[in-house]
């Protein structure tokens, strides 16, 4: 990555310093990661029919979008990272009585993108942000190669790196409304993404 | 480990987790995310941000991701 791409990502990393990271979601097998207060948007949404409908809702202002591989780590342990979304939940393994024994790869090739058919769901519901432990970002930063650290005043730090080929988005940084994207991949910061 | 939070947190191995019970995975082929809606809709870098900015904290999966990318752009 050239110096001034480096410079222009980790400038507009400092915005995340001080804010408050909510509960990690997915969408589909990227994983989506709120930060700051939160603003009013008019989106669709999926109505009881499951037909598309306008509704006005609350998301995070600042948005990381993963397509990469990622890890949340506290201590020695890692406390999840991307293969938990391939993984069966524990409560999945339970109900089809999935054992060592009996583990058939093809009986059970679970669909994991529904939610909670996967480890991430599962873990992310469990531990995850509530009202007594907050995640509030201490440092972020990238690398010469454009992985992301974030240091969380709690302890914990989330990785994300650049392991995608060519020029395949790693992961993105904006704020909600914005047409200006900060995208990442192997070869460095798109520049397209952040013409007007 | 507790990871330092008074026990609160468990590992994977901790949790019961095994290993053998694992899917294996193959990281691109399992991917499914907004990247691929975009490419597979060809979007522009544009219509690409819109519908990041769209699916931003919705939690939906892929296919989800997939029909509101069709309303949103007419594909």
């Amino acid at each position: 990555m050239i110096k001034e791409d480096f410079d222009i990502i980790n400038k507009n990393m400092e915005i995340l310093v001080g804010k408050e990271m909510r509960k990690p979601i997915r969408g589909g097998s990227m994983l989506d990661l709120g930060f700051g207060d939160m603003i009013k948007k008019q989106t669709r949404r999926f109505d009881e029919n499951k037909e598309i409908v306008m509704k006005m809702v609350e998301v995070s202002r600042y948005a990381i979008h993963i397509s990469s591989t990622f890890r949340f780590i506290c201590g020695y342990d890692i406390i999840i990272n991307k293969d938990y979304m391939f993984t069966p939940s524990n409560k999945y393994i339970q109900e089809n009585k999935i054992n060592e024994d009996n583990y058939d790869e093809e009986k059970f090739n679970i669909d994991w993108d529904i939610k909670g058919n996967n480890a991430f769901d599962e873990t992310v519901d469990k531990y995850f942000p509530n009202n007594e432990f907050k995640f509030i970002v201490k440092d972020a930063k990238i690398n010469r190669f454009g992985d992301l650290k974030i240091i969380f005043e709690n302890g914990f730090t989330f990785e994300t790196f650049t392991d995608l080929n060519g020029d395949y988005e790693c992961w993105r940084f904006f704020e909600v409304g914005s047409d200006k994207h900060i995208v990442i991949s192997s070869v460095g910061l798109d520049k397209e993404s952040i013409e007007e | 480990m507790g990871g330092g939070l008074g026990g609160g947190f468990r590992s994977n191995k901790a949790m019961g987790r095994k290993q053998k019970g694992k899917i294996p995975m193959n990281n691109q082929a399992q991917n499914k995310q907004t990247n691929d809606v975009a490419r597979e809709l060809k979007l522009t870098p544009k219509q690409a941000r819109e519908l990041h900015d769209e699916v931003s904290g919705e939690g939906y999966g892929y296919h989800e991701i997939l029909q509101i990318a069709k309303d949103m752009f007419d594909k």
